[in-house]
This record gives C-alpha cells, structure tokens and sequence, in this order.
C-alpha cells in the first residue's frame, strides 16, 4: 500500500517540479525504564514519518508529515518551500543502482519483545550487584526496529530495515556515581557487563583525591574521547562547512593535521556499525571515506547539493534530519585507527572515563575546557585513587597531534568506533 | 475503561514546526513539518504502561481503547508502587497575548526579515554569517481517566544569528539568538545581527585564558545558566526520588549565602511558560531556595507522592514523549548591587559573559558551563577581552561563594536537555560576584 502511495506522490509531484523524493519512515519498539532497581515504566512505541523533497529548476523544497493520508498538504508545503530557495546548478538526483547484500544495521532476530527487555534488566541489575556499595537510580533496556523506503522520479525505489538493542544502567555510591550503556544492531549487547562497569565506576571513584593544577598524560577511554571530538572533527570534515568558510580545516587539505599514525575513516560497512548503510538520505550508494589517513587531511564529506554547488562529487553522506524535512551531511562511522600500544597507561597518567559539558566546546576553532568523570590516576595500566575533581583544557585539533597512541580493542560509541587513546601533555585544572 | 487500570490520560499534540536557513546570503532551506504525535499512560496495579502514537488521528475511538488495552498489558512487568498526588490546580493558565502571530506571517516575509539580521552581521572581518529561524505551533489536548479535559494552543518562535570572522589563520564566532512565546520577533532586530559580527571580530583579538581559581563575576545569562545547571536539575523531584541529587536531603539547610534566592516559575510569561505541565497540572511559581536555605523541589505529580517537600505542575514533555520534571523559567531573584559595585569589589578576577551551555552530574553535585566571552578585571576595572572561559563548580559549596547579587535581572530564552526530550526554558539572573570559582581555560598565561 505504501508503494502506490509513494507511486501517487511522485507522479503528482512532477506536476510541479522537475524532480521528486520521497522518503517513508517507520518504526515500532518496546522499552523497560527502571527507577531505582524496579520497572517502573513499560511501554511501546509505533511511528511514520513522509518526507518529500522537490527539485525545480536547481530550487529544492521539502517538508514532512507523521499522516501519511495528508500527503497531498505535505507536497504542496514542499513546492512552496522550493519556490523560496536559492537555486543551485543542480545536476540531478541519482540514477538506480543495483546494491549488493541486503541491510547492514538490520538483525532478523531482534523482535519488539518486552520480555526480552525485561530479561537485560534483570542482567543490568545481576551485573549491578558484583559491586554492591553502588546503588542503582534507573536504567533500562530497548529493542526498535525500523524501515526505509527511499523513491525518486529518476526511478530508485530502495529499502532498508535497521534494528536497534539498547541497555544502559546509572549508579550512584554516595556521591559518586556510575553511567554505562552499550547499543547494538544485533542482540550481542552484554547488559551484565554493562550493569558491573556502572556499578564499578561508582563504587570505585569514591573518596576521590585532589591532584594539583598542571601537565598531565591522559588516557582517554573511548565514550571521552568521542564525546569531546567525534561531533567537533565531524562538523569540521562537513563539505557544506568548509566551502561556506565555517571549518576550522577548511585550508588544510593535503596537510599534517594529526599524529602520523593517526587515520579517521568514515565507513559505512563496519560490522556492527549503527550507521551501516547501503544508500544515503539521497539515494546515493555509501562509500568508504578515507577522511584522515596517516596524520594528513585527505578528503571532506558532501551531499549532493554541497557536491554540485562546490563541483564536488557526492560521497553519500546525506542524512535526514534538516530543518523543514530537508538533508544535512553527516557521517556514517566514524572509525579512529591509531598505533595500538602495548600499554596505554603506561608510566603514569590521568585515565578519563567520561568527561562533563563536551557540547560546550568551541565548534569552530575546538578549544574547550570540561569537568573529568570517573577519573583515576594509573600507572603502567593500573588504576590508582580517583580524582576528586579536575578540568581538562586544550584544543581539539591540537590534541589529534598529541595523540602517543591507541588501546587494541575499539568501542562503538554511538556511531563512532576508537579505542582508549594515550594523549601526552595536556593540561588539568586541579 | 478498565478496571485494572488505576488511571490513565492522553497527550495528543499536533502542529506545525517551520524552519527557515539562511547561509552566507542565501536562503538554503525554508520548510514546514507538520506531525500528530500522542503518549497514553495507564497505571496498572503497580507500574506505569506507556503507548506513543505518530500519527495519532483524535477522532478514533477505537483506536485510542487499543491503545489502553496495550499500555495495560504492558504495564504487568512494573513493579513500582506509583502513587499520584491530587492536582487541585488544572484550570490552564491565560496564554500571553501574542502581538505578532508568526504563523500569519508568510514564510517568505518571515525569510525576508532574517535575512536583514544576518546581512547587519557582515562587519568587515566577518567571513561567514548565518542565521536560522524557528517556529513551533503546538496544539494540545489533556483527557485522563477522571474525565478531566483541556486543550490550548502555543505558537514559539525565534531566531539565531552567528559571524565567523577570520584574520591571520585564525577563526572565532559571535553567536546571537532570541525566542519568543509572545509574538513574532523578526521585526527591527538588525541590531542583534551587528552584535553577533562585532563579537565575531573582537574574539580575534581576545586571549585564551590560563584556569585556576579565582573571583569571577557572571552576567545576567550565565548566571541564568548556573541556576539551571548548578541549582535547577538538582532540585527535580525525580533525581531526588531515585536517590541522584545531592540536595536530596537538604530541605531546611543552609546551602548558599543568605543573599542567595532562587525560583521556577511556569507561570512567567516567558520562554519556557506553560498554561498547563504535561500531566494537565496548572503549573505555580516554586521557590526553591529563598535566602540561602533549600525549600522546596520541582515535581510530577508521582514525585510529590513519593517526595514531598514542593509543587507539582513541573512535568513537561516533547510532543508524544512521556512526561518528565523539568525546569521552566529558573532565576536567581535581583539584590541590591549596582553593576559598578560588583566589577569594583571583585578587584581582581574575571567577567564572564554568554553561554555555550552547560552540564551538570546532580549525583556527584558538579557542573561545568561555558561562557562565549569574558574580560579581564583588573584594580576593579574591566580590561583585556578573553575567550573559552568555563567555570566549574560544586553545587553544595559553590552557592556560598556568592557575595554579591545585582539589581538587573534578565531572563535568556533556550532549550534544556534530559532523558533525551528537548524543552523550551529561560533562565536568568542579575550579575553575581562570586568569591571564588574555579575557572578553565586553555590558554598559558
């Protein structure tokens, strides 16, 4: 039915516009909240996003509805929202292609089963226990699953389904608390080992100990590092950034901008990767992109409109998710390759968990200065007392250049995949 | 319906939300959305059942008993004995008088006025400008078990203008943004366009301060963002219930100078207003600490049953998301203080101003916020201009560090994050003189 719906909307819309897209969301889940250790919350959810985009004479139009009957409304909104653009010298959308395999973050397994959901929370609290002065606040576990049907005028008609599992658990030993969550496509989430290491950061990061203001070696666990730098270096690697004189690397392309061991690829077949796709929000078949390789800056991101305007081409990094139902660029993994060490804390240093307030970092130029969490000094790899209270300050950009090396065993962190990672000389506010 | 079911109520919104994207000059996107989105809570025996619907169609009555069967069954694995306090408020509050309505504006004169913003942003040395506008119309119908109904409607709107400027290789930005509950607030705000460029190219010029510890006084908007993050969050009646905040057990203590008055008020005609919260409670002005000493927590109508000690009316929601308790409008109320008086007692310190957002652990009871400029104090006068200042803090130490409170206070419209839900707010704040805060910068000296 949603098919010849789709049919209806392009053929209607090529009444008005050169061309038409037209994207159809769907989505269902269940999830169990705790408060404290026991559910509290229980519930599911049932979701359908339109989204249509026109393009006329190089002036693109779009818009959204959640009712997909009120189609008609949602189109004229599109055309209306294509005659205020800005022309740009539009080349067309893409072509069909055949695409190999089938879904890339999609686990046939995955049900919206609430007993599943309620057996991780159970796990989350068994895992919870192993440090038994931590006591829970909440936490819970989630499974989604979701679809897209992306069509356009020029003929393409692709699908993709995706899956979503989710646990996470919050702690808290006097005033010391815990924070762990893992996310998956599939169901190899470990919700006991996700419930023991938010147990064990809190127990663990009490009776912290004051350290004083200066130069420290740091070791970055993966949810800090992502945390200060995947969102700063992915909007500083955004075509539309650079060309529009927004990006910190704008100039730097072919240049030493990081370590020399250092490589950022965006790879949107990682196994496992929660941002795997075939095709981006424009229907363009995802590629490899070597973003940073060896240290030096090889290449930026586009969508098709940045790609056409800027005589770029396209690396199939449209997403959905601009304002009025239009497409932003964004990545899909992004994945942290560095020198694996055989000890990253090795010799004496600061190991971060978390840090608070990373969103606070200048988005253009990269400095910030942020509150540790859960941070313990280490030496030669072994965690020592934690610290009561520090901030850390630098640069972002400068810190790629810092970086001594890697952890062997990469993280998924949200969309983002790097090991711990060793940053020497950088400097705490104690 | 059922009854199994202890109670239950629907939140149905519907809307529009309207973007416009102005980069460099040039309109790069204008659009409408357009949703109908509802939560259903049922109370099992125990535990809440929770349905979310996009679309939801109001006038399916068959559909909406489907929906309560499932949150019903859904509802059996809880195991928390929820208890909901009485509301006795639930008649909603007059919606200010709107004196622009923006949705009777057309999108391409609403397009036109920014662009006059973002054009008055390009000083010379400003290399890029941009400017986005924002308008959320939302209308809401309540209906619960008790057959209690109410419906409103809201229309938000606002803008953001930002300038990059560039000299030698280097890049810094001004950022200016303002959102409005009563109207339209496009109209004759070239200036803000001018402000945003002219803090861009003086950035340039501005140092990266070394941190430490040190007297800071704070402007009336990051001081707004300290009594959200440092004071606000904490004092939410559902951290306090699960044990995550350390003003838990605080009600009647002294936590902060006696100078020292802060308050949540739904009920002020600003940003983060709401004729009604999102369990169809007319919300009231709460005062959370008066005079230093911790009074009262922000509530649900379950965290007042479970906590006590404060108003309920304070839960609010995204558009088919589950309720939560949250800020609205958060202040710290004027003093007595001239402005003069505050920069000249601080004699050697820093003055930070404008907010890049902020954080807090309410369990751990640190926050950290970011300021987008500051200056120098030195000899009790204002002097070199700095940049990437942030300020962290304890929250049940760094409350009595102010020492002064000044005679302006000013609300700054935003939104505030948690659980995942986005809210419209206004924090604010006078100046305050801080005698001694612990201040991060990445500069050297």
């Amino acid at each position: 039915m949603h098919k010849e719906v789709i049919s209806d909307i392009i053929e209607t819309g090529l009444k008005y516009a050169d061309e038409v897209e037209v994207a159809l969301l769907t989505s269902e889940s269940v999830s169990i909240e705790m408060k404290r250790s026991v559910p509290a919350y229980a519930g599911e959810s049932f979701g359908t996003a339109l989204i249509i985009r026109v393009i006329d004479s190089g002036r693109i139009g779009s818009s959204g509805t959640s009712t997909i009957a009120d189609w008609r409304v949602c189109l004229d909104s599109a055309v209306s929202s294509a005659h205020l653009a800005e022309p740009v010298p539009w080349g067309g959308l893409p072509d069909p292609v055949s695409l190999k395999g089938g879904s890339l973050s999609y686990d046939s397994a995955v049900k919206t089963d609430p007993d599943i959901a309620h057996t991780f929370c159970n796990r989350l609290l068994e895992g919870a226990s192993v440090y038994p002065e931590a006591e829970v606040v909440g936490g819970g576990a989630g499974l989604s699953l979701g679809s897209v049907i992306l069509a356009n005028s020029c003929g393409i008609c692709y699908e993709e389904d995706h899956s979503s599992v989710s646990a996470s658990l919050e702690t808290i030993a006097g005033q010391s608390t815990g924070f762990e969550y893992d996310r998956s496509y599939s169901l190899d989430i470990d919700p006991f080992e996700i419930g023991r290491r938010a147990a064990e950061l809190a127990q663990t990061s009490q009776h912290g100990v004051p350290i004083e203001t200066g130069i420290y070696d740091l070791l970055l666990s993966p949810m800090a590092f992502a945390g200060l730098c995947a969102s700063l270096l992915s909007s500083a690697l955004n075509g539309r950034s650079v060309h529009m004189g927004r990006s910190f690397l704008a100039e730097k392309l072919g240049e030493v901008i990081g370590a020399e061991h250092l490589s950022v690829i965006d790879d949107p077949f990682y196994p496992g990767g929660l941002g795997s796709g075939r095709f981006d929000a424009e229907g363009v078949p995802t590629r490899e992109n070597i973003l940073i390789e060896d240290g030096v800056l090889k290449s930026f991101i586009y969508d098709l409109k940045t790609a056409y305007r800027f005589g770029k081409e396209s690396t199939g990094n449209a997403q959905r998710g601009g304002l009025g139902g239009g497409v932003t660029i964004g990545m899909h993994n992004m994945v942290f390759c560095g020198e694996t060490m055989q000890e990253p804390g090795e010799g004496r240093c600061i190991s971060i968990n978390d840090v608070i307030g990373a969103h606070t970092a200048n988005p253009l130029t990269g400095d910030f200065s942020v509150e540790v969490q859960n941070a313990f000094i280490m030496e030669d790899g072994v965690v020592q007392e934690p610290v009561r209270k520090a901030m850390i300050a630098g640069n972002i950009f400068d810190m790629f250049g810092q970086m001594t090396g890697m952890g062997r065993t990469p993280r998924r962190v949200g969309s983002v995949i790097v090991p711990a990672v060793r940053i020497d000389g950088m400097r705490l506010v104690g | 319906m059922d009854s199994r079911l202890r109670y239950w109520d629907i939140r149905h919104v519907s809307g529009e939300h309207t973007g416009i994207d102005i980069d460099n000059g040039e309109i790069e996107s204008a659009g409408v959305t357009f949703f109908s989105k509802a939560i259903i809570r049922a109370l099992g025996p125990r535990g809440w059942g929770i349905v979310a619907v996009s679309p939801f169609d109001p006038d399916d009555k068959g559909a909406l008993r489907d929906y309560l069967l499932r949150a019903e069954k859904a509802a059996v694995v809880t195991a928390e004995d929820v208890v909901l306090a009485d509301a006795p408020d639930r008649k909603p509050l007059p919606v200010p008088p709107v004196k622009e309505d923006p949705t009777k504006v057309p999108l391409e004169e609403k397009g036109a006025l920014l662009m006059q913003i973002t054009d008055a942003a390009k000083l010379p040395g400003v290399s890029n400008t941009r400017g986005t506008y924002t308008e959320r119309f939302e209308a809401v119908t309540f209906l619960d078990s008790t057959g209690y109904e109410a419906s409103y409607t809201t229309c938000r709107s606002g803008f953001s203008v930002m300038a990059v400027a560039k000299q030698n290789g280097t890049m810094q930005m001004g950022y200016i943004r303002d959102h409005s509950i009563d109207g339209l607030n496009l109209r004759g705000r070239t200036e803000d366009g001018i402000k945003a460029g002219t803090r861009a190219v003086a950035l340039l010029n501005a140092r990266a301060v070394k941190g430490g510890r040190m007297r800071a006084v704070l402007d009336p908007e990051l001081g707004g963002v300290f009594a959200h993050e440092a004071v606000g969050h904490a004092s939410e009646g559902d951290l306090v219930k699960d044990g995550a905040s350390v003003l838990k057990d605080q009600i009647g203590s002294t936590i902060g100078s006696h100078i020292v008055t802060i308050i949540d008020d739904p009920t002020m005609h600003a940003f983060g207003f709401e004729p009604l919260d999102a369990e169809g409670v007319a919300g009231r002005r709460t005062a959370i600490i008066e005079a230093g000493v911790m009074k009262r927590f922000l509530h649900s109508r379950e965290t007042l049953a479970a906590v006590g000690n404060g108003d309920s009316g304070h839960a609010r929601a995204m558009p088919g998301d589950l309720p939560i308790v949250r800020m609205s409008n958060t202040y710290i109320a004027a003093g007595d203080a001239r402005y003069d008086e505050i920069i000249e007692e601080c004699r050697d310190g820093i003055l930070l101003g404008g907010s890049r957002g902020g954080q807090v652990d309410p369990g751990r009871g640190v926050f950290q916020f970011n300021a987008e400029f500051g200056y120098l104090i030195e000899g009790g006068e204002l002097t070199e201009m700095v940049r990437d200042v942030s300020l962290t803090g304890e929250i049940l130490s760094t409350l009595h560090a102010i020492t002064l409170c000044g005679d302006d206070l000013r609300m700054h419209p935003g939104y505030c994050g948690k659980g995942g839900q986005s809210v419209p707010v206004s924090d604010g704040s006078p100046h305050l003189l801080l005698s001694e805060a612990i201040i991060g910068g990445s500069g050297d000296a």
